[in-house]
């Protein structure tokens, strides 16, 4: 996601450098008789593509015409509460202030998509924010998922065979 | 060998591998980026993946995007299979089809898939100077590269 000015300056740079070698690909293809785009031509259009959206998502947050956003993952968070704030139109040292903080650390928190943030700072964040949420948690008993598979399965250990260090990680 | 991360910059923010491509067997892959349960959740998808891609014939993927970073919690990781040797009727079509958001892979794999252009001129200038590049600085960073052939 373009989370400031700077990097959508440089996802628009990074778009118009896709588009050059689309064209150039273009040109290469109809110079030998090739009408459709080839699977390369597809996969740099898919990317294309997503930077477009990219910019566009942007845009629309910045113009202030978003007023709801959807996740399908708890790991999306930090990019919900991110496009929230640049949504609000609310600068970082704005919010700062709300929370008592200084810029920078918003700016940290930001840059590093909240991960090292305590849950109940993220809490407080949300409510500087004042968004609303409705979090619906589905989950279903009898699901066979790679977790259950690899409990049973010795050739995928990874998830059986978990690091003593995962505690220490975060 | 998967080199250490380099310094953040600025300070204190996500790191990037040195810039290039980092040759690293499976075990290696998981051993270096699998230090979370949520990590080695998406590697366990990626793993399906791998099988599938092994059968196939596929001898390079590259593993991109904020997984192979030191970000705690990637959203997911992003990967380009290279097409070379590969008999596509064996590939699972999730796999081959790259869609708007691409939720099917996601839903499936846990992370997106890419094919990597044949390096004609123009491709290869174009995947060098993109996917090695940091979306947010625009600086060069380092990926990894796994032969599927690695997995036991």
């Amino acid at each position: 996601m373009i989370k400031n000015e700077r990097q959508y300056k440089i996802t628009k740079s990074h778009l118009n450098r896709f588009e050059c070698v689309l064209a150039e690909l273009d040109q290469a293809g109809s110079e030998v008789g090739r009408s459709a785009r080839s699977l390369d031509q597809q996969a740099i259009e898919h990317q294309t593509n997503e930077l477009r959206h990219q910019i566009f998502e942007y845009e629309q947050l910045q113009s202030g015409l978003v007023t709801s956003l959807h996740g399908v993952s708890l790991a999306e968070l930090p990019d919900l509460l991110i496009k929230a704030r640049i949504g609000k139109r609310l600068s970082q040292k704005q919010m700062a202030k709300l929370l008592g903080l200084k810029e920078q650390q918003i700016q940290r928190y930001e840059a590093e998509d909240y991960s090292r943030t305590s849950f109940a700072r993220l809490v407080d964040v949300a409510a500087a924010l004042d968004v609303d949420f409705e979090i619906e948690m589905a989950f279903d008993q009898d699901q066979a998922s790679i977790v259950q598979h690899d409990a049973m399965d010795d050739r995928h250990t990874i998830l059986v065979d978990v690091p003593q260090s995962v505690g220490d990680a975060i | 060998m998967i080199p250490e991360f380099n310094e953040a910059e600025p300070p204190g923010v996500v790191r990037n591998l040195p810039p290039g491509v980092h040759v690293a067997t499976w075990d290696e892959t998981v051993k270096r980026f699998g230090n979370t349960f949520h990590r080695r959740r998406l590697l366990a998808g990626l793993e399906e993946a791998l099988m599938n891609l092994k059968r196939a014939g596929c001898q390079k993927l590259y593993l991109d995007g904020s997984f192979v970073t030191s970000k705690v919690v990637p959203k997911d990781y992003d990967a380009c299979w290279d097409p070379v040797g590969v008999d596509e009727s064996l590939l699972d079509p999730v796999l081959a089809t790259t869609t708007r958001g691409n939720l099917p892979q996601k839903a499936k794999y846990r992370g997106e898939f890419f094919r990597s252009t044949r390096m004609d001129r123009i491709s290869r200038r174009f995947f060098l100077e993109f996917f090695q590049r940091d979306r947010q600085t625009d600086k060069r960073k380092g990926i990894v590269v796994i032969d599927p052939r690695s997995l036991s």
